[in-house]
């Protein structure tokens, strides 16, 4: 359920109607907005995994968390050492802001928790987190983006996403 | 070597004396650490570099500490 929610969110974001001037659809996204996505997604998830080591006292939680921490912050310097190569900046756009929104709902929520209750809902949320933005990277992101470096950056960063969701499938069996 | 979070190879036949080394060609650190976790080359930055020698008693069996599905195993050759 809590993946059908994630995916809901991605993909009412991500192909809702063109409201105004400004196209509301993941796939019109430029490449310095698509850059902007993965970078707001990836602080989302680093602010997760800081909830999570403040929070849980799971020793399955903290490793994952670590390595959300520690490969995220990875790829975003990757990320900006690309964007000051092309001397190009992210641009803020509607998906971003939403990715943003959703994630504060979620830290509120997910603050509440204590014990096994906050561990069961971090990896389930992990685990749709990643299936969903995955998804979003591979089928909508990569296929749209014009410029080669930054292509080929996703692509990279997909196959470390990717291998963090096979990471969370095991954590959620772990807190179960 | 260490590339698209695997390694590579990911079975490799060395002798005692041996110098191992694990260059990361990811974006993402990793580390090359004994399953019973009585070896561990620490973190690997990515284009870092960082070696073990192999000894008779090594333990085989490897993963990544940070991507417990990154796994590898060494055939240790003892010398008659």
């Amino acid at each position: 359920m809590k993946l059908r929610y994630v995916l809901a969110i991605l993909a009412v974001t991500a192909a809702c109607a063109q409201t105004g001037a400004n196209a509301q659809s993941a796939a019109d996204l430029n490449d310095l907005e698509i850059a902007h996505v993965a970078y707001v997604a990836d602080n989302i998830d680093i602010r997760y995994a800081h909830l999570a080591l403040a929070i849980s006292e799971n020793p399955a939680v903290h490793e994952f968390a670590r390595t959300m921490i520690r490969d995220h912050t990875a790829v975003n310097e990757q990320a900006l050492a690309l964007l000051a190569k092309l001397k190009a900046e992210p641009q803020d756009n509607f998906l971003s802001r939403n990715l943003q929104e959703n994630s504060r709902k979620l830290i509120d929520e997910m603050s509440k928790l204590r014990g096994a209750a906050f561990d069961k809902r971090y990896a389930e949320n992990e685990l749709a987190y990643h299936k969903a933005v995955n998804d979003l990277v591979e089928n909508t992101f990569i296929p749209n983006i014009e410029n080669s470096e930054v292509k080929a950056l996703f692509e990279a960063g997909l196959e470390i996403f990717k291998v963090h969701e096979n990471h969370a499938a095991m954590m959620v069996k772990q807190v179960q | 070597m260490i590339a698209r979070l695997t390694f590579v190879p990911d079975r490799l036949r060395v002798r005692v004396g041996d110098r191992i080394s694990w260059t990361n060609r990811d974006i993402a650190p990793h580390t090359a650490t004994a399953l019973d976790r009585s070896w561990d080359t620490g973190r690997i930055d990515k284009d870092e570099t960082k070696s073990i020698v192999v000894t008779a008693d090594l333990s085989p069996a490897y993963f990544c500490r940070f991507h417990p599905n990154m796994k590898a195993h060494l055939e240790i050759v003892v010398d008659d």
